[in-house]
């Protein structure tokens, strides 16, 4: 068992500092799975994807499977995809529908409750007194949902959603409830199996703008209509202070660019009319609703987030992932695509086709993401000892009078800047060193 | 034809492919081509085979419960791995040939097998549906490999002596969770 005192010295959030063992090491990656998977709110399903009864979506909690279903009441209910006589899973379908779940090595039935409603021959074989009831699929001890977006946690003394959202409430409402009608899934979950850690993917979503200008230039290059390119943002040559950055003491963290600076930076999908049309008529009505900070973080571009630990979102253009841990050296992606509920449906065909043409693995930007992050598991795997001495420089604004680590909020930092990183480690660390949940106090 | 359709014994081959042979070595020749352009690496030529009318697409496929098995691969109206037009191939072209695209830059090493090549007739004269079996194979850096294995379904046009180029395209990648990376190659 690692140490607490082991797992200090690897981040060293303060100073800015973490050690590549947190990216690699085997038993960083079990205990993660207790403390930090085991202990937080992982996003399960989004109402669109279920809505009638029997209805079930496949999934993990960590690296446990899970299956979230509607049930006939209206209400979901969650359980772990594994059969309570030998454990291999009793749903072997990634979605559908299905009036119960009957595991295919010995006949034993769940209905879509998890009660285990059949055994063949059970009277001959386990006697009448058997008591099913002790032994239905195990549920997901907490389920709750924000936006239509279902949450679940192993954790029964888990504080509640939107407490746990904490500040970054905010930024979710601002994309998933910007129309009365909320959004709704796309069709469809696009899923990637990829080398690198998992935490490597969900703190890039949570602070790393930087990286878009260095990664992501050959999309930039090729897809951006030449009267909206200005190649000078590629080098940072005027700056980076249209840039804002959130972190929150929950770990969540997301940037964006303020459409409103006067330094104009590249717009994924920018220029596609029916899009922008939408988005002018949205960005009315979340100011109206929500408030002025909330309609030009809409209004941004490259804006991007996540939240602890593992569901990331962009919100141009309007993608959704979550970073299922595999191993200390692999990940895998689920990926979908939103739309406002309410959007006349060529907004919708064109949001999902600009999507898709940047992000998932085949997207413009994200294969080099994909590249990236196997590029790092692909230096660690070796378990070089020098490599390993390296403290990795998370420092990038560190000691800016504007980077607010403590208050209870977080922080809101002008641009670039890496302190939703170190607030995601922060509360990462407080996770696997305390026993409680690590919340901010 | 229909004359002499067998009803009974061992199921038959479709009347569909049995078109002119030197029809069909042209589509084979041409299929080859094809990946060789690929797999040099010359993309902009490869982009100067897809029609400006191009759809080239590849659904997702997803493990279904027995009685959805119709609903395996992604429909129109969801999610696909890729779903191009020609504009949107010249980015990924443009993307490929810039260096600075870095899941293929350095670039890999990749073969593209082609095999059970199926041509068939359409309505449309100079117009064929094509079906054939691909193996991708991709080598990059030091030790990475990615397989890719599937089917596509064409349709060709004749548009020249000698020239052919593809108008519709789908793609049907036999994995329902991506195994690589990314999937910056052209299938």
């Amino acid at each position: 068992m690692i140490s607490n005192e082991t797992l200090r010295s690897y981040v060293q959030w303060e100073d800015g500092l973490i050690s590549p063992h947190i990216f690699s090491s085997e038993d960083v990656w079990q205990l993660e799975q207790e403390r930090v998977f085991g202990r937080s709110w992982l996003f399960l399903a989004h109402d669109s994807q279920i809505p009638r009864p029997g209805d079930f979506f496949s999934t993990y909690m960590g690296a446990d499977p899970v299956m979230i279903v509607r049930q006939s009441d209206g209400s979901v209910a969650a359980f772990l995809n594994a059969c309570r006589h030998r454990g291999m899973k009793v749903c072997r379908g990634d979605e559908g529908n299905s009036k119960a779940f009957t595991c295919t090595y010995h006949g034993w039935s769940y209905d879509t409750a998890g009660r285990l409603i059949g055994m063949p021959a059970a009277d001959d074989t386990y006697g009448p007194d058997f008591d099913r009831s002790r032994w239905g699929l195990v549920p997901v001890n907490r389920l709750e949902h924000y936006q239509g977006f279902w949450f679940g946690s192993f954790d029964e003394s888990i504080v509640d959603l939107e407490t746990s959202l904490g500040p970054f409430k905010i930024h979710m409402d601002t994309f998933l409830d910007s129309m009365p009608g909320g959004v709704e899934f796309v069709g469809g979950t696009q899923r990637a199996k990829m080398s690198g850690n998992w935490k490597i993917a969900a703190e890039q979503f949570a602070g790393d703008s930087y990286h878009a200008f260095q990664s992501h230039v050959s999309d930039f290059t090729v897809s951006t209509p030449p009267e909206l390119l200005d190649t000078r943002s590629f080098q940072g040559e005027h700056g980076f202070n249209g840039f804002h950055h959130f972190g929150t003491v929950q770990g969540h963290g997301a940037g964006f660019n303020d459409a409103r600076s006067d330094q104009r930076y590249y717009a994924i999908g920018a220029g596609t009319d029916v899009v922008d049309r939408w988005q002018d008529r949205v960005e009315r009505e979340v100011r109206e609703r929500l408030g002025d900070e909330a309609a030009d973080t809409y209004r941004g571009t490259i804006l991007h987030g996540t939240l602890f630990p593992n569901l990331s979102f962009l919100g141009t253009p309007t993608a959704l992932r979550v970073w299922h841990p595999r191993g200390p050296n692999e990940m895998e992606m689920y990926s979908w695509v939103y739309v406002d509920k309410d959007a006349p449906p060529e907004v919708k065909e064109r949001m999902k086709w600009v999507a898709q043409q940047h992000f998932g693995p085949q997207g413009l930007a994200e294969q080099d993401d994909g590249e990236n992050f196997a590029a790092i598991a692909g230096n660690l795997k070796r378990r070089g000892a020098q490599t390993h001495k390296i403290m990795l420089n998370y420092r990038m604004g560190l000691g800016d009078t504007n980077d607010t680590h403590e208050p209870a909020t977080g922080g809101r930092h002008a641009g670039m800047n890496e302190m939703p990183q170190r607030l995601f480690y922060r509360r990462w660390l407080r996770m696997m060193t305390e026993d409680g949940t690590g919340e901010a106090a | 034809m229909t004359a002499m359709t067998p009803t009974t014994g061992p199921a038959a081959l479709p009347a569909s492919l049995f078109v002119d042979s030197a029809v069909r070595a042209e589509i084979e020749q041409f299929l080859y081509f094809e990946v060789e352009l690929l797999d040099d690496r010359r993309f902009s030529e490869w982009l100067s085979l897809c029609a400006d009318d191009i759809r080239y697409w590849m659904p997702m496929r997803r493990n279904r419960l027995t009685r959805d098995r119709d609903k395996e691969n992604s429909g129109p109206d969801e999610l696909s791995h890729l779903n191009e037009t020609r504009q949107s191939l010249g980015w990924r072209v443009a993307q490929l040939e810039s260096n600075m695209h870095w899941s293929e830059a350095p670039p890999s090493r990749t073969r593209h097998l082609v095999t059970n090549v199926r041509v068939a007739a359409t309505e449309t004269p100079d117009e064929y549906a094509v079906r054939s079996n691909f193996l991708c194979y991709r080598n990059r850096l030091e030790e990475d490999v990615d397989i890719w294995a599937g089917e596509r379904g064409d349709v060709l046009r004749r548009v020249g002596v000698r020239q052919w180029q593809v108008v519709r395209r789908t793609i049907l990648l036999d994995q329902s969770v991506v195994l690589s990376p990314n999937l910056s190659v052209l299938f």
